[in-house]
């Protein structure tokens, strides 16, 4: 199968710190990639190069066939790469609907809009509304955003990333910072995400929770020191003598 | 009161203003109302950007002198025709917007504030420079602008002129903010990075605010040169410029209609204080500081936040 996303050799330096090391990377068509691995490792930095907020030095990005290196961030959104933040980004200051909204527009608008009512237009209400329902949002629709609860505002936010039917998903710890509830629900909510009908999006999982990855993960990239240090099934990266290593400089700080 | 029948109330109320005030024997007040009308349009204006855009220009008074300047220069040459003078305004403001919008909008906070400033000093001194056009001294317009069979220099004229004016972009502003493009324009002001994760390419989206901003401002320019037949590079300054800011932030950001109650006020404190006292400056700002303190969000926020209360 050919990979739909697949990166050659991404080099990313901030002053004398390499942040990304030529890390080679390929995600499938459906595939949920996990990149593990522990604090300073770079994973964060990698998504950014992924989603076009950061340059690298070095390296290429192919996505769909295309090369998408030096493309800035919106347009790859444009060509189906949505993003999830670590810290949640939604827009705060509008509620929920208005967020749910702003996502449908960017997946159907083009040109400005400046003659277009956007709070009246049907096409848009209705496309929020089904994301808000699919996301177990939808009674809290006229909240603020700014004032919902911490994984609420994680559901939103994945709400807005799938608006636009992306075809690559990067989620930067979706579970992290979240409680057991929320944690069993965002669970649930990226199992369902992978397996409805027609979508199958790939995805790109950063994460600290070990054992949703486990739960999710197709294949586990671990990186350290910005290196790409294994590759690899589930089963076969808990077993990994390098890996432990890695998590068990972390674990003894 | 439903809303509909207020706003209908206050535009009767501004159109009968001139019948009033010759009723009471103050014809001087209609100049005053035209003043604020004008510099009502180019808070209006600035709050698009800075209330909606979260933009803050300190440059905005480039776009009065844009406006002036094309009235004194179209009259000068004795092309006294009102509707060259608006058209020539809007396409010198126009580019003027796109030309430093497109570097300005390159940066964002201190920066941007710094380089709408930058911009609006260069066109200032552009302006000093232009001797024949009376250059330091400004340029007396002897001829009045016309519209048709309306001679703009009658006093009640040119105050409807004004009034219809504002009322025009106050409607083409709300629907504006309320269409796809404001929706868009306000989600970035509140999180660019989410709005960029989304697909949009906000730059175009402030880039245009930015242009139709300096647009309407500079119609408020014609309107300040046809008042006071007079055009000088001090229409530009940056105080000026602060002025229109303050304006803005006293009637409460991000509301357009706030921005008309902003003007108002402000003129009037003045009108009132420098009548009072020459230390009046004093007073005011003291108000101000008064007003950042109890009322972030302005006049429009105060009185919204009385009504709640009741």
């Amino acid at each position: 199968m050919t990979p739909l996303l697949s990166v050659r050799g991404l080099v990313r330096r901030y002053g004398a710190l390499v942040a990304v090391d030529h890390v080679e990377f390929t995600v499938l068509p459906g595939e949920v990639h996990a990149v593990i691995g522990p604090n300073g490792a770079g994973k964060s930095s990698f998504l950014a190069l992924l989603a076009g907020e950061a340059r690298p030095d070095a390296g290429e990005i192919e996505f769909a066939g295309t090369n998408i290196t030096r493309l800035p961030a919106f347009a790859r959104a444009r060509l189906g790469i949505a993003r999830a933040f670590q810290i949640t980004a939604v827009i705060p200051d509008f509620p929920v609907l208005q967020n749910a909204v702003l996502a449908v527009l960017a997946s159907v608008g083009r040109g400005f809009g400046m003659g277009r009512a956007a709070m009246h237009d049907p096409v848009l209400l209705d496309g929020a509304r089904r994301l808000l329902a699919r996301v177990g949002l939808a009674a809290q629709e006229s909240r603020l955003a700014g004032d919902l609860a911490h994984g609420a505002q994680r559901q939103l936010e994945l709400a807005m990333a799938l608006a636009g039917r992306p075809r690559l998903l990067l989620l930067d710890e979706p579970i992290a910072g979240t409680g057991p509830e929320e944690s069993r629900a965002m669970v649930a909510l990226l199992q369902s995400i992978r397996q409805a009908p027609g979508e199958r999006p790939g995805i790109v999982l950063v994460e600290h929770d070990l054992e949703a990855v486990f739960a999710l993960a197709d294949r586990i990239t671990v990186m350290a020191e910005g290196r790409v240090i294994a590759c690899d099934v589930p089963d076969r990266i808990r077993a990994d003598a390098a890996v432990r290593a890695a998590y068990l400089g972390d674990d003894a700080r | 009161m439903p809303r509909a029948a207020l706003w209908a109330i206050l535009l009767a109320m501004a159109v009968l203003l001139p019948f009033a005030a010759d009723l009471a024997g103050q014809g001087y007040y209609v100049g005053f109302a035209t003043r604020v009308a004008i510099f009502a349009i180019a808070a209006l204006s600035l709050d698009l950007i800075l209330g909606y855009g979260g933009l803050v220009s300190l440059g905005h008074a480039a776009f009065l002198g844009i406006g002036a300047y094309s009235v004194g220069i179209w009259t000068s040459h004795g092309v006294t025709a009102a509707p060259v003078h608006w058209a020539t305004a809007l396409a010198a403001g126009g580019l003027f917007a796109l030309v430093t919008g497109l570097i300005a909008l390159r940066t964002a906070g201190v920066a941007f504030i710094m380089i709408t400033l930058a911009f609006a000093q260069m066109l200032f001194f552009l302006a000093v420079s232009l001797k024949a056009y009376g250059g330091d001294d400004g340029l007396t317009l002897w001829d009045a602008a016309r519209l048709g069979p309306l001679d703009l220099s009658d006093d009640r004229t040119l105050y409807w002129v004004a009034i219809a004016w504002l009322v025009l972009f106050l409607l083409l502003g709300r629907h504006l903010v309320a269409s796809r493009f404001g929706l868009v324009l306000q989600g970035a002001r509140s999180n660019e990075r989410r709005m960029r994760a989304l697909g949009f390419d906000i730059r175009r989206h402030r880039l245009l605010a930015y242009v139709l901003s300096g647009m309407a401002a500079s119609i408020a320019g014609c309107l300040l040169a046809h008042m006071t037949d007079f055009v000088s590079p001090a229409y530009m300054s940056w105080q000026r410029s602060g002025e229109l800011v303050v304006m803005v932030l006293l009637g409460g950001i991000g509301t357009l209609h706030g921005a008309i109650l902003g003007a108002a006020v402000l003129l009037i404190l003045e009108e009132v204080l420098a009548g009072l006292t020459q230390h009046w400056m004093l007073i005011l700002g003291a108000i101000l500081v008064a007003m950042a303190l109890v009322a972030r969000r302005g006049l429009h926020g105060l009185l919204a936040a009385l009504r709640g209360r009741r």
